[in-house]
């Protein structure tokens, strides 16, 4: 049996799919992304089927290039099914749903493996390889990265000026941290991060932005009281935790934003 | 505050950007913002004291890169003020823009590190005040060249002089042909070789003249090739020599003819390889030095004695350019008297008898004699109260002058001229290496006796800078030419120490 | 050329809002873009001063965008009045669309990018897990200028709201009657009993708007609008014959009607069999007579 990792991706699979799947000699296994089991799962298996487009954030979605450069990546010789209602989807890795009995066992020995893979046509739904790109653009009203940098950058000062310059942390909060109204800014990124979070939930980075959100939980009530108690800033820990968030939106922009300059450029 | 006490200027839409870098870098650094390119020209206006501009590339809502048009307007404008890209956009296109505009540096805010952004800011500064340093010195290099290239004019209209500098233009264009220039002295062999260096390939880089002659055998290959620390006693550190800071420029080796065979050699060796070794070193070091080479002396006539290596001399001989004496070329005379004068009208300077008296001057000392006698000049007008110069203002040797010297290109017996005969000029010379040092002594025979047997006007009155140099003339002579002295007492009495009959 | 947008609201600004008047957009790359904010009721003389303004700000191939609040009187039947103004080939595109509730893009509350916040302004606040969340359309409240994110957003989502709702229907249908795979075909009146689940109420009603069978005000339409709130979706199809027509030409109003035909006789009527491929196919030739795309990023 080949094993077939499916993400749903917010819709519900027919489940004629499965039975017919069984007759191919392969074994669909829905597939949550969320969590970080999936990637070993990956290793046995033959393939990733998406059913697109996903649905998230009230509106359907394209999650398709962010799996080809994760498999590309991860597993170049997996195959990356795509499962549609379209009919005018061209492509051997295509399963159109509405004609399951047209496909063979046959078929799915011949689709390409993603290093062999033709060009993909587009899919309909938000691209979320374009979105991924405006969330790591560094200006503007889209980017998340921004206020995050912006957040850090203030945080990275002050701690300096706590820790190794010993200046009073009155005078610190004076002229720095409260002019910054970390505050509205950590308010600012929630809000971004909403907009952003759910989009990614059927992707392969889902599973580091959950991980990004349980740590950023860990700053909140300093934030959310505008950075008023300098105890978090002596003992490192604010940094620690912004600089762990920037590391891990780093990797992520290395892998899926192509045409960066890597963070290690100086 | 650091003791560099740096003026940066941070051009950003984002004042809280401002405060904070403001706060960060207060110890370290001045800082002054604008927040949109009007502002940022004002200030720019307004002051020129920045040392780095802090450059955000987006600087309004529209989110277009407004800065990188800034980047070209800046770099034109104010060249000196290094411009560092702070922003928020990474992308690799953005940072090839802007750099290829002329952005020295790129920090993405994102990626801000106090040290290495302080670092950076301070690399930058100290980057370009020193190449604006290099700039400036070279700009002062180029002025004093220019201002040395006037002390040393290449004055003359005529037909030799025109045809001398038309070759000196078309060898300027070989940059490393070796050049001869022959002639008397004072005839401008020094100003010849500047004018090559300033109209050829090498008239950025240095011009160094020495005169071989006026520094002792001891000394000469240390001065010409370098040394290096305790090489000898009293080299207490490296020194470079005349090769190495004429490097990429033209050496002028005056009074080649009078080098002992040890520096003949390490000539010729430098002339076919290009190499010097400073003295105590035991590293080559290459050089790429154009050497043009002077004498007054008859360099054939010193091969065949043996004095010359006649390899040296072939090298050497490549290309010659004989200067004419200045009485070969009478119709200059009132052109450089006008140079001197600073007056082209002569008749607003001196009488026209006075006038008469130097253009019939025989001028032994050329070009460089006539310049001090026009110094006399001026001086003894100034004493005498007088507003031109007349007879009486000229040096008595003007006055004195009964007797045209032949030109030594021109032989006597062709020419029709009688030989050179002076009060106390004697003997018959044997070569034209001693006729001019019979000229020579004779000048200074009848100059000691006339200032009085005072050296140092004697010395002042034929050119020469001090008292050392008329005396080290006088030993070259007498080295040479021992048997020249018996008639020249005033000489000899004078300088018995180095004259011993 | 570039052309000018003009996005024109009816909604509440008087009572206790910024007031009627003109918005610029900052650092727009479309120089002429701008936001009119108007508060007039319908009325004879309101839909008049409308249609001038419509008729102004469509000059010289200028885009317009109305925006008719519900509770401020407005329903389908203006949007023909507006649909069908007289206009010649100098004038640029109108569309209109009915907005209420708070439940469509152009709320803040919907869309972190849209316009219309509380009482009349362009901010408005919001509680995400717990943690009150402030979000503005305005850039500068001095120069009264709107962020062009915000405006280009809006602009866009209502360009192709249509065929995105479209698209979303045909989707969402198609993924519920999927479940009955293998099947492709069912019988008269079978699909009806599918949609008619209570699982599946919310896409009967949108397929009802669809083919123009929700009236105002009845029942159904409080309905659908219930769902809207909760879903924090535009559902509802505001004669989307005429808007089609309007929008993108004829060809589209006679596929929309070729479709609409086929599910009112053989989904909502028992006048034949429903193919799910022929449902796909009308479909996607509607879609491929609206231009555009169906969502943009």
């Amino acid at each position: 049996m080949k094993i077939v990792l499916l993400v749903e991706g917010g819709r519900k699979a027919p489940t004629a799919l499965f039975s017919q799947s069984e007759q191919w000699g392969v074994e669909l296994r829905p597939t949550p992304v969320a969590g970080t089991d999936w990637k070993t799962a990956l290793e046995d298996a033959y393939a990733v089927m998406l059913l697109v487009p996903t649905w998230g954030a009230n509106a359907y979605l394209s999650p398709v290039t962010l799996w080809q450069q994760y498999l590309q990546m991860e597993a170049p010789s997996k195959r990356l099914i795509l499962a549609s209602f379209e009919s005018s989807f061209q492509h051997a890795n295509h399963l159109d749903l509405l004609r399951l009995t047209d496909y063979s066992a046959q078929w799915w020995e011949d689709c390409q493996p993603i290093d062999h893979m033709q060009e993909l046509p587009p899919v309909v739904g938000v691209d979320l390889s374009e979105k991924l790109q405006r969330f790591f653009a560094g200006h503007g009203q889209d980017s998340i990265v921004a206020v995050l940098s912006r957040i850090r950058l203030v945080v990275q000062m002050a701690s300096r000026e706590l820790r190794k310059m010993q200046t009073p942390y009155e005078e610190i909060y004076s002229d720095l941290v409260e002019p910054a109204e970390l505050g509205q800014k950590w308010r600012e990124w929630r809000n971004r991060w909403i907009n952003y979070y759910p989009l990614f939930e059927h992707t392969p980075i889902a599973s580091s932005l959950k991980q990004i959100a349980k740590q950023t939980d860990g700053v909140e009530p300093w934030m959310a009281a505008g950075g008023q108690d300098a105890a978090p800033l002596h003992d490192g820990s604010i940094l620690e935790i912004l600089n762990r968030v920037r590391e891990q939106l780093q990797q992520i922009e290395n892998q899926y934003v192509v045409q960066k300059l890597s963070h290690t450029y100086r | 505050m650091s003791s560099k006490n740096y003026h940066i200027l941070i051009v950003d839409d984002d004042t809280e950007f401002h405060q904070q870098i403001r706060y960060a870098f207060r110890r370290q650094f001045l800082f002054s913002g604008a927040v949109n390119e009007e502002q940022l020209l004002q200030k720019l206006g307004e002051s020129s004291n920045f040392d780095l501009l802090l450059l955000d590339l987006v600087l309004d809502e529209s989110e277009a890169k407004k800065g990188l048009d800034l980047i070209p307007q800046i770099v034109s404008q104010y060249p000196e003020l290094p411009v560092i890209i702070v922003t928020g956009d990474r992308s690799i296109d953005t940072v090839v823009t802007a750099m290829k505009l002329g952005a020295k540096n790129f920090l993405v805010k994102d990626d801000f590190d106090f040290d290495y952004w302080e670092q950076r800011f301070t690399e930058v500064v100290e980057g370009s005040k020193l190449k604006q340093e290099n700039r400036e010195l070279r700009a002062e290099v180029d002025r004093r060249r220019a201002e040395e290239n006037e002390a040393y004019p290449f004055i003359g209209e005529s037909p030799q002089i025109q045809e001398i500098k038309r070759i000196l233009k078309l060898v300027s264009e070989e940059p490393d042909v070796t050049v001869l220039i022959t002639g008397e002295t004072g005839t401008g062999k020094e100003v010849a070789a500047r004018y090559l260096h300033a109209h050829g390939a090498r008239q950025k880089g240095p011009f160094q003249a020495v005169n071989l002659s006026a520094i002792q055998d001891t000394l000469l290959e240390s001065t010409l090739f370098g040394h290096k620390k305790g090489a000898f006693t009293g080299a207490s550190r490296d020194m470079e020599g005349y090769f190495s800071q004429a490097n990429h420029g033209i050496l002028m080796l005056d009074e080649i003819g009078d080098i002992d065979h040890n520096i003949q050699i390490k000539l010729l060796r430098f002339l076919e390889t290009k190499l010097i070794r400073p003295v105590g070193s035991d590293q080559d070091v290459l050089l790429d030095v154009q050497v043009v080479t002077a004498t007054h002396r008859d360099l054939a006539g010193a091969v065949q004695e043996g004095r010359f290596r006649a390899d040296l001399f072939q090298r050497l001989k490549a290309m010659v350019i004989e200067l004419p004496p200045l009485r070969a070329r009478r119709d200059d005379i009132p052109l450089l008297l006008g140079h001197y004068f600073q007056e082209p009208d002569l008749s607003r300077v001196m009488t026209e008898e006075a006038l008469d008296a130097m253009l019939e001057y025989n001028w032994i000392g050329n070009v460089r004699e006539l310049k001090n006698a026009v110094s006399y000049a001026q001086l003894r007008a100034r004493i005498q109260d007088k507003k031109l110069i007349d007879e009486r203002c000229l040096p008595a040797e003007i006055l004195n002058s009964e007797t045209i010297i032949p030109i030594p290109s021109q032989p006597a017996a062709a020419s029709g001229e009688p030989g050179p005969s002076t009060s106390t000029l004697v003997t018959t010379p044997k070569n034209i290496d001693e006729e001019h040092a019979l000229i020579d002594l004779d000048r200074i025979e009848k100059l000691l006796i006339q200032k009085n047997k005072v050296k140092k006007d004697v010395a002042i009155a034929i050119g020469l800078e001090n008292t050392d140099n008329l005396r080290y003339r006088i030993k070259k002579h007498f080295d040479k030419h021992p048997h020249l002295f018996a008639n020249f007492p005033t000489i000899s009495q004078s300088y018995r120490r180095i004259v011993k009959l | 050329m570039i052309k000018a947008r003009t996005i024109v609201i009816i909604w509440s600004w008087q009572r206790s809002g910024l007031g009627e008047g003109e918005w610029k957009v900052a650092g727009s790359s479309h120089l002429e873009d701008r936001l009119v904010c108007l508060d007039r009721p319908a009325s004879p003389a309101a839909v008049e001063t409308l249609k001038k303004v419509l008729t102004d700000y469509s000059r010289d191939e200028g885009e317009v965008m109305l925006f008719l609040h519900r509770h401020h009187g407005y329903f389908q039947d203006h949007l023909k009045d507006f649909l069908h103004l007289p206009l010649d080939d100098s004038h640029g595109l109108v569309r209109c669309f009915l907005f209420g509730e708070g439940a469509d893009e152009i709320y803040l509350t919907t869309n972190a990018r849209g316009l219309l916040g509380t009482s009349g302004t362009f901010t408005a606040n919001m509680m995400f897990e717990g943690q009150q969340v402030g979000l503005s359309a305005v850039a500068d409240p001095e120069r009264r200028e709107l962020k062009s994110a915000h405006f280009n957003h809006v602009w866009q989502v209502y360009r192709q709201a249509l065929r995105r709702r479209i698209y979303e229907l045909k989707e969402d249908l198609l993924g519920c009657l999927a479940q009955a795979l293998p099947t492709t075909v069912f019988a008269p009146g079978e699909v009806y009993q599918v949609l008619n689940k209570p699982e599946h109420r919310m896409l009967l009603l949108r397929l009802l708007s669809f083919v123009g069978r929700i009236r105002k005000r009845s029942d159904l339409a409080r309905e659908i609008r219930t769902f809207e709130q909760e879903n924090n979706r535009t559902l509802t199809f505001d004669d989307c014959g005429i808007q089609l027509e309007t929008a993108h030409g004829t060809a589209a109003a006679e596929q929309y009607a070729l479709l609409a035909a086929y599910v009112l006789r053989n989904i909502l009527a028992r006048g034949g069999d429903v193919s799910l491929l022929e449902l796909r196919e009308k479909f996607e030739e509607l879609l491929l007579q609206i231009s555009g795309l169906t969502y943009h990023s």
